[in-house]
């Protein structure tokens, strides 16, 4: 037995027909529909409405075989202890099924016990049965305006059902198995009514009321029903009516397909985000693709229409980089030696050779001291005015028997003449 | 007429293949294109930033080869420019008080920027004399170039000894055509 809050629950019932068992087949019926008026739709076989799913159906009135009603007396006042309770008495009375989803509901309360109404729905819907959407299950007797203070007879789907009210509505139901009003089916009803009776369910029935189209051979019933003391009446079937209180029993495999609608939505959800990411990626990719073409459009007109001018110039920079030996001053020799013979101290260090040979450059001399030869190479690697020249690193001074120092450097000429302008 | 839901289905899933399929066939080249696309673009992109600095320094250049139009020589006849150059050195060195020891003329070929009429000379004589010699032959305007350059002392001291090629660069002939 599962006890299942489905979050389905709802205190006011959406619009929409109603599929109601008649006396002995599925209609299809608008609610508050008077007694007597035909159905929107009947469906012969429940079979044959496999497969036609039932779509657009707001409440399902599950007959009695399908549910059953239990009434306990609970010897505790602790509505949070009722669940409990329940479970032990009802796995007492081997009701306790997984298979099955169960409510229950308070329906009187005394000083210190409480009387306790479960119903128990079957996991599955009738055979061939499929209700798709978002319907609602009752019980066929809550969805019938039944008279009050009653034991209240009838046929559904060709089964004899028994409903107990009292003045706030239906207090117990169950299926008969009897097709018609026999003496045998008014006999169980008198056991039922007796039950009733003396578990202190039902106080103060007045009447018992055969609801519905008048049988053949009824009339046999009637001695051992009058013998219940009850006023004996008939009236026409009852106008399905909206429950006072909603049930909030879904069969298991109304549940099942929930779920499963749930689930291929969420598949159907992620899948349209996936298809609308792709899609996005598809159009940007696109829509780089216009842009990069407008874009290269564009920048080859800038490009084209700088070109010839971008080309001039260049050409003019390549044929001053060419004439740079003519017209570089600080490329000219005598401006090289002069700039290095600036460096020159006042004594102590002579030049004896000075060569350019295309970029190179080559110095040699001699001084005094070691020491004077090394200050003086020193000079000409970092002097400023020698910066366009890259001086290799010079080797050793070489000491000459005459007590005299020979130093050399090469180095190349490097910068253009714009670059130094 | 009318498809059953199976069909309904099965052409759904049909259109959902051929649509992966032509995805799979188009899409990759769509993104290599564009990838492509942004690298040329790119390239160019730099281009024409480079084209906008060339061009935003036009003055400085155009200032130059207008500079150069004016006074960049013009060979008309080369023998008559190698003579009036043998002529200018042996006067400039008599005038710097220097003698040529040397002197030959040089065959030199013309490159893509000037036509050079070339000379090489040794020259001997006192220092003063000699920076004044090799002042005088450069100048940007004169478009003369000394590629070799060397002087050591000569044997016979204060006097040094300078062995030199001197170049002048004319416009070729094909720079010259207007």
């Amino acid at each position: 037995m599962v006890s299942m809050k489905t979050g389905h629950a709802r205190n006011t019932l959406r619009p929409g027909k109603w599929l109601v068992p008649g006396e002995e087949r599925w209609e299809i019926r608008e609610p508050g529909a008077a007694p007597g008026a035909p159905p929107f739709r009947s469906i012969d076989d429940i079979h044959a409405a496999a497969p036609t799913p039932a779509v657009g159906i707001a409440l399902v009135a599950l007959p009695p075989q399908f549910v059953t009603c239990q009434l306990f007396w609970l010897d505790t006042t602790d509505e949070k202890a009722v669940p409990d309770l329940l479970a032990m008495q009802c796995e007492r009375r081997a009701l306790r099924r997984q298979e099955e989803v169960w409510q229950s509901r308070t329906v009187r309360r005394e000083a210190d016990r409480l009387l306790v109404q479960v119903l128990i729905l079957q996991n599955a819907l009738p055979a061939g049965l499929r209700v798709e959407g978002d319907a609602r299950f009752e019980a066929l007797p809550r969805c019938l305006e039944l008279p009050r203070r009653s034991v209240c007879l009838w046929r559904t789907l060709g089964t004899m059902v028994l409903a107990i009210t009292d003045e706030a509505g239906v207090l117990y139901f169950q299926s008969l198995p009897h097709q018609s009003l026999t003496p045998e089916c008014a006999r169980d009803v008198q056991a039922v009514v007796w039950i009733a009776t003396e578990q202190g369910w039902a106080q103060s029935l007045e009447s018992l009321v055969l609801m519905g189209t008048p049988e053949e051979g009824g009339a046999a019933a009637l001695p051992a029903l009058a013998s219940l003391g009850l006023e004996v009446r008939r009236c026409p079937a009852p106008k399905p009516v909206p429950p006072a209180q909603p049930m909030e029993l879904v069969p298991g495999s109304v549940q099942s397909l929930r779920k499963l609608r749930h689930r291929n939505r969420q598949i159907r959800r992620v899948a349209s985000a996936l298809a609308a990411l792709y899609l996005v990626f598809l159009l940007s990719q696109i829509a780089m693709a216009v842009t990069q073409g407008l874009r290269h459009r564009r920048l080859q007109a800038e490009f084209a229409r700088m070109l010839p001018e971008m080309t001039d110039l260049q050409n003019t920079a390549r044929r001053i980089d060419a004439l740079n030996p003519a017209l570089d001053t600080r490329t000219y020799p005598v401006e090289i030696l002069y700039r290095l013979m600036a460096l020159l101290p006042d004594a102590g260090v002579r030049l004896t050779r000075f060569e350019i040979t295309g970029e190179r450059v080559e110095l040699a001399g001699e001084s005094s001291t070691a020491r004077e030869a090394f200050d003086f190479l020193h000079a000409v690697q970092s002097a400023e005015s020698l910066r366009h020249i890259t001086w290799e690193e010079p080797p050793q001074p070489v000491p000459l028997p005459n007590d005299t120092t020979r130093f050399s450097i090469q180095g190349s000429i490097t910068g253009a003449w714009h670059d130094a302008s | 007429m009318p498809l059953n839901p199976r069909e309904q289905r099965l052409a759904l899933g049909l259109g959902i293949v051929v649509f992966l399929m032509l995805n799979l066939l188009l899409l990759p080249r769509l993104v290599a294109f564009n990838r492509e696309s942004r690298r040329k673009n790119a390239e160019l992109q730099a281009q024409v930033t480079a084209a906008h600095v060339w061009i935003a320094r036009r003055d400085y250049w155009n200032e130059r080869k207008a500079w150069l139009e004016k006074n960049e020589p013009t060979l008309h006849a080369a023998r008559e420019e190698s003579a009036d150059q043998l002529e200018h050195f042996q006067k400039s060195a008599r005038e710097s008080g220097l003698t040529i020891a040397e002197v030959s003329l040089l065959q030199l070929p013309a490159t893509e920027f000037y036509q050079p009429i070339g000379a090489r000379l040794t020259v001997k004589g006192p220092w003063a004399g000699l920076v004044r010699f090799v002042s005088g032959l450069q100048n940007p305007a004169l478009f003369n170039v000394i590629p070799r350059f060397s002087i050591r002392s000569d044997e016979t001291p204060p006097d040094v000894q300078c062995e030199l090629e001197v170049q002048r660069w004319f416009l070729t002939p094909a720079r010259a055509t207007p």
